[in-house]
């Protein structure tokens, strides 16, 4: 666990900076540095930003049509002849449909492949098809998997770098498009197995990644003007996951709530609730995502409120757990501080 | 630095007779079977002359050095024939005759279902349907790297049932892949029953010729056949092509041949004294 306050971009009142096409560009400059990589998409190429690559680099980069099983076979593919292939589609379509290739063509021979599966859980807009709220719950029981949970532009941008030097099969989710800048590009940096503290506190730990963080910190501030103090752990490293900085930070609160762009069962806060376990930690604890039900065709704010996600009903969970669950009234000046997360209506048009 | 070998198609099998190869080809499959008290020697004998064809004229392999560069891959995506690669295999020099009484037992490197992790086998093939894939892929960074060297996927007609392949299939002709070559073994038998009967994959040739390959329709028993095509195939002219083997279950042993129920034959010493006295006249000692 490292303790990053100071590379916190957001104090709950400021605009944050955005970035464009963070993980594109980072990807295209990869492809300048290494002749080794290549780029595979089954269709949605600009979507998946892939197009920066394509531009600059066409004869390495391989459109696949629609056929997301044979995506993955053929990157694993090229990756047995040293290629060093990122395959990236929507993060529902990479993990469902080719999630024995996955296995079997990838994991199992422990190949060198990057998949990439954008637009998670409530970032996209599509509905139950589109929306992947059990990749991470499928990919963690994968044999030799990394998993990153990309949370801003920063990580979006270290990513395609911290892949590539990376030997073995790895699985990074990410939001696409506009992305805030929570963490300052010049302190962070994106490690395997490692935990982020980003506030330090002793009533609830709130434990996050991906598009979560950036309410969690919202959280954290609502909970601070009503007295009560929270730790915010970020978990960008999925797996391997940083179980001492868990144990740690679980251990310095009182009680320990997650969070979830995805479905509570598998994802961040199962992988939480085990390592306290593991590690005898027992403290209050809950876990805030998409409950064991499909999300719908509908905006991220929309989602956001109705999986009970947004800053102030995280707020209001903390204060709930801490409270023996009892019922509380929400005080009139809880309101989400600072800037909203991104719309994905808003990150289309972009 | 490993040493620079010149790699020859068939190796130091080459300038032998096929005949012979092909009998000791079928002795290892008996063998491996008889060790194991059973194995899918059904398939291992109708795919006999076409590896044959493969593994001791057409591969340019190195049993030296499994990750030379310079080989042609051979990629088994019905990864149960595995006994058929072993004993092609073997009889190369590249695996020891001793591995042939391991076959699928515990920690044997000659697993019932080939895996990667046997050295010198390519691809894990058990999950039918994405070899082709691996295939296209290994024939992709084949192009970008300018080799020599061809791919060649072995594939099932029970296979073709798989979406994948289709996939496969039209990349690989969207994308010319003409170091691209794969063998489909058509014996027409699945674990349910005859494949016509259970999900009918004909027209296959026209399907393939429509997905943009050159195809060749062959006897697969038949090792004129095989070797004429497996010629026929080398030289590229833009698009990957597929051999098309037809095949008979249990080839050439009486109790086997043609037989609907030997996908996983139960096997001992007696039933390979008795195969091996139909392909021999002297009872399948060495002349």
């Amino acid at each position: 666990m490292k303790e990053i306050m100071n590379a916190v971009m957001y104090n709950g009142t400021n605009e944050l900076e955005k970035k464009m096409k963070s993980y594109g560009n980072s990807l295209a400059s990869l492809g300048e540095k290494h002749e080794d990589v290549v780029c595979l998409t089954a269709d949605l190429t600009s979507i998946l930003e892939v197009d920066i690559f394509r531009d600059h680099f066409p004869n390495r980069f391989f459109p696949m049509g629609m056929a997301e099983q044979n995506m993955i076979g053929t990157a694993a593919g090229l990756a047995q002849e040293n290629q060093v292939p990122f395959a990236s589609t929507f993060a529902c379509f990479l993990t469902r449909r080719g999630y024995d290739q996955i296995v079997n063509s990838i994991a199992y021979p422990q190949l060198n492949v990057k998949l990439t599966g954008l637009m998670p859980g409530i970032s996209s807009v599509g509905g139950a098809s589109h929306q992947a709220i059990d990749d991470i719950a499928i990919m963690r029981a994968v044999p030799n998997m990394k998993i990153i949970d990309l949370a801003d532009a920063t990580e979006s941008a270290i990513a395609p770098q911290l892949a590539y030097e990376t030997q073995g099969p790895v699985y990074i989710r990410l939001r696409r498009g506009l992305l805030p800048v929570l963490f300052d590009p010049k302190q962070y940096k994106l490690e395997w197995g490692q935990s982020y503290l980003l506030r330090k506190g002793t009533d609830v730990c709130i434990v996050t990644s991906g598009l979560m963080t950036e309410n969690a910190l919202a959280a954290a501030m609502i909970l601070e003007r009503n007295g009560v103090s929270a730790s915010v752990l970020h978990v960008p490293s999925i797996k391997p996951i940083d179980e001492e900085g868990i144990v740690e930070a679980a251990a310095s609160c009182r009680a320990v709530l997650t969070l979830d762009n995805h479905s509570i069962i598998g994802g961040l806060g199962s992988a939480v609730a085990e390592v306290l376990m593991d590690h005898k930690v027992s403290r209050p604890f809950k876990r805030l995502g998409i409950p064991d039900q499909y999300g719908k065709a509908a905006s991220m704010a929309y989602l956001s409120r109705l999986f009970e996600l947004d800053p102030d009903q995280i707020a209001h969970n903390s204060v709930a757990l801490l409270e023996g669950n009892k019922k509380i009234t929400v005080s009139a000046n809880w309101e989400p501080g600072g800037e909203k997360t991104t719309g994905w209506e808003m990150e289309w048009k972009n | 630095m490993a040493k620079q070998v010149t790699l020859i198609p068939g190796g130091k099998a080459a300038n032998l007779p096929l005949e012979d190869l092909l009998l000791d080809y079928k002795r290892y499959i008996f063998q491996m079977s008889e060790a194991a008290g059973s194995g899918y020697i059904a398939q291992g004998l109708c795919s006999a002359e076409v590896m044959a064809g493969l593994f001791f004229r057409t591969l340019r392999l190195d049993p030296q050095n499994f990750e030379n560069p310079d080989r042609d891959r051979f990629l088994l995506s019905v990864g149960h024939y595995a006994i058929s690669v072993y004993a092609a295999m073997v009889k190369l020099g590249c695996y020891s005759k001793d591995l042939l009484d391991t076959y699928s037992f515990d920690d044997s490197i000659f697993e019932m279902i080939a895996t990667e992790t046997t050295p010198g086998i390519e691809i894990s093939g058990g999950a039918l349907g994405q070899g082709l894939s691996r295939g296209v892929g290994v024939a992709l960074a084949g192009k970008l790297k300018n080799a020599s060297w061809k791919t060649y996927v072995y594939m099932s007609d029970g296979e073709m049932q798989e979406g994948q392949v289709w996939e496969a299939a039209m990349v690989a002709g969207n994308h010319k892949l003409d170091n691209l070559i794969t063998i489909v073994d058509v014996n027409g038998m699945q674990v349910d029953g005859r494949i016509e009967d259970v999900s009918n994959i004909e027209p296959l040739a026209d399907k393939w010729k429509s997905f943009g390959w050159n195809v060749v329709v062959i006897n697969g028993n038949n090792l004129n056949e095989v070797l004429t095509s497996l010629e026929m195939v080398q030289q590229p002219n833009g698009k990957p092509s597929i051999i098309i083997a037809n095949t008979v279950m249990g080839n050439g042993i009486s109790f086997l041949h043609g037989k609907t129920d030997v996908h996983y034959v139960k096997w001992n010493k007696e039933l390979s004294d008795k195969a091996l006295s139909e392909l021999t006249p002297a009872g399948g000692k060495k002349a």
